[in-house]
């Protein structure tokens, strides 16, 4: 499996463990506030460059044309499904709460994190969908 | 339509024609992964020009000799 594909499953991994912690301390804590804190697992992406450093050591080629061609293409679409979300949540939040609504500062950190999550999910899907059609083009 | 299908190329036959070479070894020749070799054989995957290149300097070739462009 190449490493980049490795590195969109940890990435996932990773954004399913970050939901299950969300909920988890939710179920426990019963607050949204506190929950959010589960968005910290994100921060495990933070390994992803170690997936294929071992191969990089022995000399092997990891990542070549096809590789960038796939994670670039990856990235788009995931661009564009957070970017569609994004306007999709703002103007749910100008219909539910008018145009004087207003939310908090915490809200607004939280959203940025989940944006986040969001990005990593998407873009790991798609690597892997890529990867298996051969739809890199 | 896609460019993949109207490229075509002879990688798998002529890696036989020269001493069965293993995809890994034209992989480490031309310095891509061996994936990138599975996916040029099966057709899935148009490389770029200077892949095209290696390649076809690799099996001592020149690039139509090794790919074909059905326009």
């Amino acid at each position: 499996m190449p490493a980049e594909e490795k590195r969109a499953w940890f990435a996932l991994l990773v954004c399913s463990l970050t939901l299950v912690a969300i909920a988890a301390v939710y179920l426990i804590t019963g607050s949204p506030s506190r929950a959010a804190g589960g968005l910290g697992v994100l921060g495990l992406t933070g390994l992803m460059p170690l997936i294929g450093l071992g191969r990089k050591r022995r000399g092997e080629v990891i990542s070549d044309e096809r590789d960038r061609a796939i994670t670039q293409t990856a990235a788009r679409i995931a661009f564009g499904l957070l970017w569609l979300a994004s306007v999709g949540v703002v103007m749910a939040l100008l219909i539910t709460r008018g145009e004087a609504g207003a939310v908090s500062v915490g809200s607004l950190a939280i959203s940025v994190m989940a944006a986040m999550l969001f990005f990593y999910a998407a873009y790991s899907v798609a690597t892997i969908v890529l990867y298996r059609s051969g739809g890199e083009r | 339509m896609s460019d993949k299908g109207q490229l075509s190329n002879s990688i798998r036959r002529l890696r036989f024609e020269h001493g069965e070479m293993t995809q890994e070894n034209l992989a480490r020749a031309v310095g891509v992964t061996r994936q990138t070799i599975i996916a040029l054989e099966a057709g899935k995957y148009a490389p770029s020009l200077l892949l095209a290149f290696k390649l076809a300097r690799a099996f001592g070739l020149g690039v139509e000799d090794v790919f074909e462009y059905r326009g």
